[in-house]
């Protein structure tokens, strides 16, 4: 299995509403995949994300722009002639032909010869767990069943490039963790390149070599899952990958990467992300992960408070602290003894190498993002 | 791209060249062949002339040889003879001052004078007609020598339409080639554009094309453009009445159906009588009865002969004919339509509504007056305007029953057959068009667009008892008094057949049966034919068309569509009429053949099927076809491997209503039939007209049970699809 890598140059994708209006959905995004990666376009609903991995299968055509499989000019090419396999949401799975006619529809089309598909057909089954499920019909299948299905059948045609759209959004939370690995699994024995879509971070953080967060048709940021988790360049990141509580700085001097801040007359040492460059003109926020933050029963943390609500998670507590800038979340771990009452006065700590400067876009209110911030 | 228009233009270039090069060569030859006939003509005709007195000859001349025009000069220059043409009439003059003036005239003369022919070879015009000229010696046998010039006048015409022909071939080759080079050059999917232009060209020549030529028609007065026919319509009283006899008779057909509809919709749906399959089967069965029978039986029951009134109740002046007998077939005959929309809209009405109102304490009958009732006005709205259309265009019925009666669609066809004024015809029933294309307009795009009711799939199990036991009683007597009424007509058609002579002798036979198998079984054969070729070809093509309209993006979808639909709401005579006009001369000669009457099946069947495969095709998820393709599948291989398995239930059910309907077609038909080929329900009309009951109940009853075999057998092999119930019948 020869694995591609995949690019996309100056992508454009306009469509036309229902009045006639037009709507951009994918505005202007290149980005290059090398082969045998697994990469995760992430984003909200209506980011582009499924539009871009419809044009890379060839289901829709871009407006303007180039798409490139290997060496080869793929942008006009209808989606049978790709060497590209799609899992689908919904799995697509031929409801009038059985398990083992299903799998083997791609190498029919390819010609193959029957009893060499019929081998092909059992080994892959072998290796998604589906061992001798040939003469079921989908319809007797479970959820996931139905879904291995669909990955052993895009498997076997052994693309070089494996395409996934949201396919385990149709499952239950025990079933799609169980997937995940899964798929991870097979994608890193059989090394195929692998571009998967989904708006469920943590499937994101698990599965992927290289995440690219979308907004708006556009890329956001492009890194690893820890670099788009610790090193978020922009509050939209930052809050897409998880809760994150903001607290406003003065930028007194810059040192290459780093902000001098000041927060209540102390000085602070905070870094910015690796991919921002650091403009005098825009204004700063600090933020930290709720587990960086500390409650303390008495005064020895920098920002007071008053405790609004405790929720307790099982293996974590989450408080939620009133404060000046907003409602703050503090995620500890369970220590009974050190659960302070609702309603009880307490103040933060911030663990200062733990904290990131973000740029606060025009407009936006403290307040309302800590509250909304999820 | 460079490379592909290099290469699509350097294959065009060759293309075009060859194709030109062909087509040269071959009309060449043929003139050359045609020429050295025509030379061949002149010299036998040149031995035959005599030394003088030619006028004699030169007449029968003409007269055995239309197509050549002989003119005389005599004298030889060479022997210093005096050269003057031979003039006996005002025409020979014109022709000659006219001959003189060509510039080869004297050189042809000359070349006679040695003995040769001179043939021009370029065609000239000649009054108006495209002629070739040729020279021949006059050697009389006596003298020996050249004594003068027979100048022939050959008719060019043919070569020239010859001609003609080979470069229109010729520029449709070319054509064609162009489309394909650059089809599969460009398109990423070429197998879509042939499909899209292979369906335009269909729907443009068998619909556009017809329905323009029947408009051209009634605007043109001997080849000028003309209100005439139009001010002639407009204005006649009679037609006048026709068209408000038409619309009288919709108005209260559709009421009356629309009521009975309800009633077995509302009772079907929201009580639970005893006999619901039974009665759901009454409801529906004049669906597939053929068309005649409803009007046979009141005639044989309710005519001045008939079984009830003549017989049993001793009455001698009833007249069947005329608007009540109409009302009372037509009603019978298409509450079945109202019934399946109303018992469609019944069921999709959420019986949630109904149990709140009781649970805030309405009574039953406020229950029906403010919940139920308002909830469906937008479903007997269209259910009213579907039956409207459907009685507007029927034309069997009106054809037999309406008696003094006018209505329109029996107007257009009378001055058809009757009196060959295919303008009138025309016109007539374009008027017609104008009440069905309102109302089928507003069903769709007003009246379907303010339906209250959600459609949410599941039918919500439970039926309330929303009537009480007395009404729920006097429901069921209605019903049985209707689905009896219907079960007698059909039980009379079916006696008529063993009756000697109805209304005279009852006596039992089977001479009936005998007779008309007999004289009708081409007729059955054709018909049986026709509707089973027609049927396949309708229902593929209507899935390709659906298929690319639901699932495929290209210009002049929404076109398409609209063409498409266009034979729902025109009715069967403007078809027939508007086919007869179009397709009656070359090169598209259809009137007569077989053909015409497939092509009208399959045009008429067009709008439902596709309707009904769009609606299958939209349960299909699109993730399936999607997913075929990511795995290498083309379009034409998803649609063999995949779409084409998964619709084949409905897909076969459309099939068996198209079969139906075409082996009950009445309205189109009437005008296609020919002597070689004919339909049964035309005999059927035939043989009532002549009072020959007997034959006509034959004739039907074997009608209805072609049509019951092939519709339950097909589906007993699939199984019920109550979708498919919904297709609404019009003939």
């Amino acid at each position: 299995m020869s694995a591609s890598s995949v690019s996309l140059t100056n992508v454009y994708k306009i469509f036309k509403g229902f009045s006639g209006e037009e709507i951009v959905a994918v505005n202007d995004i290149s980005f290059q995949i090398e082969p045998g990666t697994f990469v995760t376009l992430l984003g909200p609903s209506g980011c582009g994300k499924t539009t871009s991995l419809r044009m890379i299968a060839g289901f829709e055509n871009p407006t303007k722009g180039k798409i490139k499989i290997g060496d080869e000019d793929v942008t006009f090419i209808p989606p049978w002639k790709r060497d590209t396999a799609m899992v689908f949401q919904s799995y697509g799975l031929f409801p009038h032909m059985n398990v083992g006619e299903n799998v083997g529809y791609g190498l029919k089309m390819r010609k193959v010869p029957v009893s060499e598909i019929h081998d092909r057909v059992s080994a892959i089954l072998d290796l998604v767990g589906l061992n001798g499920f040939e003469d079921r019909p989908p319809s007797s299948l479970s959820g996931g069943q139905q879904q291995r299905v669909a990955l052993a059948r895009a498997l076997v045609v052994e693309p070089s490039v494996l395409l996934f759209d949201e396919p385990l959004s149709n499952l239950d939370v025990l079933l799609r963790e169980q997937m995940r690995v899964e798929i991870r699994r097979i994608q890193q024995k059989t090394g195929i390149t692998a571009i998967y879509v989904t708006h469920d971070r943590t499937e994101a953080m698990t599965l992927s070599d290289t995440v690219i967060v979308m907004n708006n048709g556009k890329i956001v940021q492009t890194g690893t899952p820890f670099d788009i988790y610790e090193e978020p360049n922009s509050i939209f990141v930052a809050g897409f990958m998880g809760k994150m509580a903001y607290f406003p700085v003065k930028i007194v001097a810059w040192e290459g990467k780093n902000g001098i801040a000041e927060l209540y007359d102390k000085k602070l040492t905070i870094h910015i992300a690796k991919t921002v460059t650091p403009n005098d003109a825009h204004q700063y926020v600090m933020a930290c992960r709720p587990e960086s933050l500390k409650i303390h029963e008495n005064g020895k943390g920098a920002v007071p408070g008053v405790v609004a609500t405790n929720v307790y998670l099982g293996n974590a507590i989450e408080s939620y602290i009133k404060t000046e800038f907003g409602e703050i979340m503090v995620k500890s771990e369970l220590h009974k003894e050190r659960l302070c009452p609702e309603g009880s006065k307490v103040s933060l700590s911030i663990r200062e190498d733990k904290t990131i400067l973000l740029p606060l876009e025009q407009g936006i209110d403290l307040l309302s993002l800590n509250k909304a911030s999820t | 791209m460079k490379n592909k228009w290099l290469k699509a233009i350097l294959f065009s270039a060759i293309g075009i060249i060859l194709i030109v090069w062909v087509f040269r060569t071959l009309e060449a030859e043929f003139t050359t062949i045609s020429i050295q006939r025509l030379k061949e003509a002149g010299l036998l005709l040149s031995q035959s002339v005599p030394s003088r007195s030619y006028d004699q000859w030169v007449s029968a001349t003409r007269q055995q040889y239309p197509d050549i025009l002989p003119f005389i000069s005599e004298g030889n220059a060479e022997f210093g003879e005096e050269v003057r043409a031979v003039i006996s009439s005002a025409a020979d003059q014109a022709f000659f001052d006219w001959a003189q003036s060509l510039p080869f005239y004297d050189y042809g003369l000359e070349s006679t004078y040695y003995e040769e022919v001179y043939f021009y070879p370029k065609r000239v015009e000649w009054e108006g007609h495209p002629v070739y000229l040729s020279f021949t010696p006059i050697i009389p046998e006596e003298l020996g020598y050249v004594s003068g010039t027979l100048i022939l006048l050959h008719d060019g015409s043919v070569i020239r339409n010859y001609g003609n022909l080979l470069t229109g071939f010729a520029v449709a080759f070319i054509v064609l080639l162009l489309c394909i080079l650059f089809v599969n050059a460009f398109s990423k999917d070429p197998i879509l554009v042939y499909t899209i232009l292979i369906v335009f060209l269909i729907v443009g020549v068998f619909i556009a094309f017809p329905l323009y030529q029947a408009f051209r028609l009634t605007m043109l007065k001997d080849g000028v453009f003309s209100l005439e026919v139009w001010k002639y319509v407009l204005s006649n009283r009679n037609y006048l009445q026709a068209l408000w006899g038409s619309i009288l008779l919709g108005v209260l057909t559709a009421t009356v159906s629309t009521a009975i509809g309800f009633l077995f919709a509302f009772t079907l749906t929201r009580t639970n009588v005893r006999g619901k399959k039974f009665f759901s089967t009454m409801a529906t069965l004049p669906v597939i009865s053929p068309p005649f029978s409803l009007t046979l039986s009141m005639i044989l029951l309710f005519g001045s002969y008939g079984l009830i009134t003549r017989r049993i109740l001793g009455l001698t002046n009833v007249d069947i004919y005329g608007l009540d007998g109409l009302v009372i077939v037509q009603t019978m005959g298409m509450f079945p339509i109202a019934f399946m929309v109303l018992s469609g809209v019944l069921e999709a009405i959420d019986s949630t509504f109904e149990e709140a109102a009781m649970n805030l304490k309405a009574s039953r009958w406020k229950v029906f007056s403010t919940v139920t009732l308002p909830l469906s006005v937008p479903g007997i709205a269209s259910a009213w305007l579907l039956v409207f259309t459907n009685s507007i265009a029927d034309f069997a019925n009106p054809l037999i029953l309406a008696g003094k009666y006018k209505v329109l669609s029996v107007e257009a066809y009378m001055e058809v057959t009757g009196m060959n004024h295919l303008d009138i015809g025309a016109a007539l029933s374009i008027v017609l068009l104008i009440p069905t294309f309102l109302a089928f307009g507003l069903q769709r795009y007003w009246i379907s667009k303010k339906s209250y009711v959600t459609v949410t799939g599941k039918p919500s199990g439970r039926i309330l008892e929303v009537v009480s036991p007395g009404v729920k009683r006097m429901l069921f007597a209605m019903m049985a008094v209707i689905s009896g009424f219907l079960i007698s007509l059909y039980a009379t058609i079916v006696a008529g057949c063993f009756v000697k002579n109805w209304g005279i002798d009852y006596g039992f036979t089977f001479d009936n049966i005998v007779e008309a198998l007999q004289r009708g079984k081409d007729a059955i054969g054709d018909t049986t034919l026709l509707a089973a070729i027609a049927t396949p070809i309708a229902g593929l093509l209507a899935m390709i068309v659906a298929m690319i309209i639901v699932r495929k993006r290209f210009p002049g979808k929404g076109l398409m569509q609209a063409l498409v639909m266009i034979p729902y709401a025109v009715p069967g005579t403007l078809v027939g009429i508007s086919f007869i006009i179009a397709f009656n001369k070359p090169p598209l000669l259809l009137v007569g053949t077989a053909a015409i009457i497939i092509i009208n099946y399959i045009i008429r069947e067009l709008p439902v099927g596709v309707e009904s495969g769009i609606a299958t095709l939209r349960q299909i998820d699109p993730s399936i076809e999607e997913a075929a393709q990511s795995l290498g599948a083309d379009t034409a291989t998803v649609f063999r491997t995949i779409v084409l398995p998964l619709i084949r239930p409905a897909f076969i059910s459309s099939l068996s209503y198209t079969f139906v309907r075409s082996m009950t077609a009445v309205s189109a038909v009437i005008f296609l039939i020919s002597a070689k080929w004919y339909h049964i329900t035309i005999l059927i009309y035939n043989f009532s007209e002549n009072l020959r009951f007997g034959l006509a109940s034959v004739l039907a009853t074997t009608l209805m049970i072609i049509v019951l075999a092939v519709f339950w057998g097909l589906r007993f092999f699939v199984g019920k699809s109550s979708s498919m119930q919904k297709n609404i019948i019009t003939r």
